[in-house]
Formats: C-alpha cells, sequence, structure tokens
C-alpha cells in the first residue's frame, strides 16, 4: 500500500517502482476521457462535461463559454504538477491538491469506462480495472485524510 | 409648527424584481465514485468550512443526494460551481 510521510510543510512520497507505473497510468487514461465522450448539442451531465444549468440551455451556454477552456487548462496543469512531482518524490501543498485532483478525475473516468453509475461497485467481481480504481482511491484517501488532519 | 414627514410610496411589485434578489445556490449532488474523505476536503479547501461542517454537508450529499454548499450573486456561485467542477464533483446552480 502507498504511504506517505509529511515532513513540515511537505509530504514525502514512499512509492514503489511499481506503485508509481500504475499511478503514472492516471495521466494517459485522463487525456484519452478528455478527448471528447461530449455529444454535440447534447452536453452529458456528468464527468468530464458537467452540467451548471441543467435545466437553462441558453444559462449552460454562457456557463460553457465562459469556463471551458479553463477547465481543460486548469486540468492540464494539475497533470503536468502531478506527473512531474510523482518521480520528483516529494509535494508541497500545490503539487497534493494537484494529486487529489488528478486522481479524482481519473476514477470518475475510469468508472465511466467501466460502467459504474450506481454505489455498490466495490463489490463487483474483480477485474484490472477495478483494482485501479481501488489503488487510486486508497492513494487519495490516503492522502485527503492526512491533509485534513493538517 | 409642522414636520415633514415622510410620503409613503407604494412600489409596484413585479415577481421578476423578487426573482433577481434571489441568490444562487450552488448543490453538489451525490455520485457513487467521489470519496467522502475527498469530498470533505474539497469543500474546506474551497470554502473553508470548520471539519465538522464540512463532513455535515458530505454527509448529506451522500445521504440525501444533494446539499446546498454556497450561495450568492450569479457571478460568485458560477465561481465556485466551476471550482467544483475543477475538483471533479458534479455541482449545480439553481435559485434560492
Amino acid at each position: 500500500m502507498p504511504g506517505f510521510r509529511r515532513r513540515g510543510p511537505e509530504i514525502d512520497l514512499d512509492l514503489s517502482a511499481a506503485e508509481t507505473e500504475l499511478l503514472a497510468l492516471a495521466v494517459p487514461l485522463l487525456e484519452g476521457a478528455a478527448a471528447g465522450i461530449e455529444e454535440p448539442g447534447h452536453p452529458p451531465a456528468r464527468y468530464p462535461h458537467f452540467r451548471a444549468h441543467p435545466g437553462d440551455d441558453e444559462a449552460e451556454a454562457c456557463f460553457r463559454d465562459l469556463t471551458a477552456g479553463s477547465l481543460e487548462s486548469d486540468r492540464e496543469a494539475d497533470r503536468r504538477r502531478f506527473t512531474v512531482s510523482l518521480h520528483r518524490g516529494t509535494l508541497g501543498t500545490e503539487d497534493a491538491a494537484a494529486w487529489l485532483r488528478v486522481l479524482g478525475e481519473a476514477r470518475l473516468a475510469l468508472a465511466g469506462r467501466l460502467g459504474v453509475a450506481e454505489t455498490g461497485w466495490e463489490r463487483a467481481r474483480p477485474s484490472p480495472g477495478l483494482a485501479l480504481l481501488h489503488l487510486f482511491g486508497s492513494v487519495q484517501d490516503e492522502m485527503a485524510t492526512l491533509l485534513l488532519d493538517r | 409648527m409642522t414636520t415633514l414627514s415622510p410620503g409613503r410610496l407604494d412600489l409596484p411589485e413585479t415577481g421578476e424584481e423578487t426573482a433577481l434578489a434571489r441568490p444562487w445556490q450552488v448543490v453538489v449532488w451525490n455520485d457513487p465514485v467521489n470519496l467522502m474523505s475527498y469530498v470533505v476536503w474539497v469543500f474546506r479547501s474551497l470554502f473553508g468550512y470548520p471539519l465538522a461542517e464540512a463532513t455535515r454537508l458530505m454527509l448529506q450529499v451522500h445521504h440525501e443526494g444533494r446539499a446546498v454548499v454556497a450561495s450568492g450573486p450569479l457571478e460568485k456561485a458560477e465561481l465556485d460551481c466551476y471550482r467544483l467542477h475543477h475538483h471533479g464533483l458534479w455541482a449545480t446552480l439553481e435559485r434560492s
């Protein structure tokens, strides 16, 4: 199980080479998700294209015009920060926040591919995809708990 | 001696003015994937809630399916909604 140790404002990573390799899979997974699940004219309400105004197409169009570019560039910045810090072994506060977002986003993307739509998926038959979902979750949970204890 | 007394002015009541005055609410919806610890961290990080309040809101989302986590004018509410989307939470806006 991956581990983290707090050292002042920073977090030291205690990851094996195999764990680092598995965590690195989050980024290509997300690049695939961003490539376009969206159906023109019918943006889905859930990840990766959340709707802010589900009952008002005009307001939703304005919201998306204002935010879509920023959302994608913010997500890309998180992925770059995640990749760089994954191999550095030490996380600053902003790195840790980016990790939480990237792992959360990777879990949403993976869950979408696995067809997870309801609670109870944790008890489904084991599979490589489910194992990765659990790994991302355990790392995210450990880091969130560590940050909440600050 | 006379005094000036304010006259009474009856303003017309229109539903539009009332609606414009109402703030917007930012609603977070339950999903089967995001972890409880992560959602608490998001509420604390974005809105500065104490741990107990962030946990209460997370549990409200979990048990009731949704919770209002912020409110205010449209511009602020949309910014809050955007930040929640950036954190992978399903958030929508509605009039209070």
